[in-house]
């Protein structure tokens, strides 16, 4: 599925110490297109919009000016629960459901009616790495870096063809880490699902990424291949970033 | 029937007694003399107030007016439950009063017209006090289901937007936190059901039994009572749930961050 955002703004009015209505300005001017079957990164500093631009995609919010289209049918003509079913989205915080492992694997094949046994929930969790737990455990029994993977596991039950991907390896370990990147690069390959993978960490981009571009202060400051990222960035804010200096 | 009938001097008397708790709070450094004044003449003021209207009302026995006398006690039930509420919402009034309404009015009409089988069915004697009681409890189970399902909300706001975002409904997505909130309204009134007469005499039979009812009498109507008292708060906390659960939400199904 192809993803574009034309001129898309986001505000945000918070209320300041003084009791005052404030403006702040989220993401300024947004203009990008994912293609329809890659991996495309959004790296940025934190608190530079990454979460803000991925939950416009899920239509989880509402841009105040602009549009966000999907092969090219503008996101408002399309049902949210129609759009979500295809764009899935998987938070920075686990955010499961209370109850059991399985419980929260099934969730999604229970809304659409489709069949869900425990031979799938069990292939769902090899997948992500946990090849060994019990479907039947309490998702609080479980640690931050094993719930996250749970959630992971929980979109694919709905087979998207496209995954948002916010900071997903921040609750892992280095070698975690890795193992759940190369596996969303199987996931994107094998299962042809596009992945937009948000995180503040540049190997986890140049590690799997075909595309990357850069968030700063809620602009896009560097958008192209991967490649080209690295080897010949056109901005001094990227130069500076991916000396990790920002 | 017979009972002991109290004249001015009598509430002359108990006002002197307030004097002690004035005066404790005084001597102990509460600090609360003027809280207890207030409330003392509050009390004397709006009791004398409801005093009037009721005989007035009472010596009525028209029946339209008794029932919008039991009209203005639900929007005043509606109001007292949103003024609760530290963010306005709007259309919140009408939905708590409507759920109120509900609640009471098929407990009332219960109570009223199939058990009871009050003769005209407007007799104020009965229908007042019972739609006081029924309206009170119907409102603080609609106020403290809303309260307890923003407070839900806000805490567990990441679950609902997970839901959301794997394509459940609004209320498939806030469905476990409408039950958490279901459940916590109602409790109170179950509970009373648990220790009812073990701890205290409701407040109704200990005045039928000093009016004279014979106490077997007066146990009967408070049994009833209890069980048209867990109606009315259960069906004024579903329909006040099912009915705002949808101000969370704007209209693409996305979690409102501004209503919370
Ligand atoms: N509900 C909110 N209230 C106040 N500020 C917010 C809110 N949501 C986001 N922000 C601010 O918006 C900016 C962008 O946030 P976010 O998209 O979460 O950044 P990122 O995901 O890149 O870390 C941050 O400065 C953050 O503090
Ligand atoms: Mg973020």
């Amino acid at each position: 599925m192809k993803i574009t955002i034309q001129n898309v703004w986001k505000t945000k009015s918070i209320e300041a110490d003084n009791g005052k209505l404030r403006e702040l300005k989220l993401l300024s001017d947004i203009n990008i297109e994912f293609c329809g079957s890659c991996i495309q990164a959004i790296l940025g500093p934190s608190g530079s919009g990454k979460t803000t631009l991925l939950r416009l995609i899920n239509k989880l919010d509402s841009p105040d000016k602009g549009h966000i289209l999907i092969d090219d049918v503008p996101i408002n003509s399309i049902p949210p629960r129609q759009l979500r079913k295809d764009i899935g989205m998987v938070f920075q915080v686990p955010a499961l459901f209370r109850g059991t492992i399985f419980n929260n694997l099934s969730f999604g094949p229970i809304l659409y009616k489709k069949e869900f046994n425990t031979e799938q929930a069990k292939r769902l969790l090899k997948i992500v790495g946990l090849n060994d737990i019990d479907l039947s455990r309490d998702i609080d029994s479980l640690s931050v870096g094993q719930q996250q993977r749970i959630s992971f596991a929980r979109s694919l039950a709905n087979e998207p063809r496209v995954l948002l991907l916010d900071e997903p390896t921040s609750a892992l370990d280095p070698s975690a880490a890795n193992n759940l990147l190369d596996l969303i690069k199987k996931i994107n390959k094998e299962m042809g699902v596009s992945i937009i993978l948000v995180s503040h960490i540049m190997e986890h981009a140049q590690r799997i990424a075909d595309f990357i571009c850069l968030l700063v202060e809620g602009r896009i400051v560097e958008n192209g291949t991967a490649s080209s990222f690295f080897k010949q960035p056109q901005t001094g804010i990227a130069q500076k970033f991916i000396r990790g200096e920002l | 029937m017979e009972f002991i009938s109290l004249d001015y001097y009598d509430v002359l008397f108990a006002l002197f007694l307030i004097l002690i708790p004035i005066g404790i709070s005084f001597k102990v450094r509460l600090g609360i003399e003027k809280e207890i004044l207030i409330g003392t003449v509050r009390t004397f003021i709006q009791l004398m107030i409801i005093g009037y209207i009721l005989k007035y009302i009472f010596d009525l026995k028209t029946w339209y007016f008794i029932l919008l006398m039991v009209l203005i006690m639900a929007v005043v039930a509606g109001y007292n439950a949103v003024k609760r509420q530290k963010r306005k919402i709007p259309g919140l009034f009408s939905i708590v009063t409507i759920s109120i309404f509900l609640g009471s009015g098929i407990a009332m009409i219960t109570l009223i017209a199939l058990i009871l089988k009050v003769e005209p069915w407007y007799k104020p004697q009965y229908l007042i006090p019972v739609s006081g009681m029924m309206l009170a409890s119907a409102m603080n189970g609609a106020a403290l289901a809303i309260d307890r399902l923003m407070g839900e909300t806000k805490n567990r706001r990441w679950e609902i937007e997970a839901a959301l975002a794997l394509g459940a409904s609004p209320f498939k997505s806030i469905n476990p936190l409408l039950r958490e909130a279901a459940r916590a309204a109602m409790m109170p009134t179950i509970n009373a059901m648990m220790i009812v007469g073990i701890v205290q005499l409701p407040g109704m039979m200990s005045g039928q039994i000093i009016g004279g009812v014979e106490p077997v009498q007066s146990v009967r109507y408070q049994i009833v009572i209890m069980y048209m008292l867990t109606t009315s708060v259960t069906i004024s906390c579903i329909s006040v749930l099912f009915l705002f659960y949808r101000k969370l939400f704007t209209k693409d199904e996305q979690l409102d961050l501004d209503v919370l």
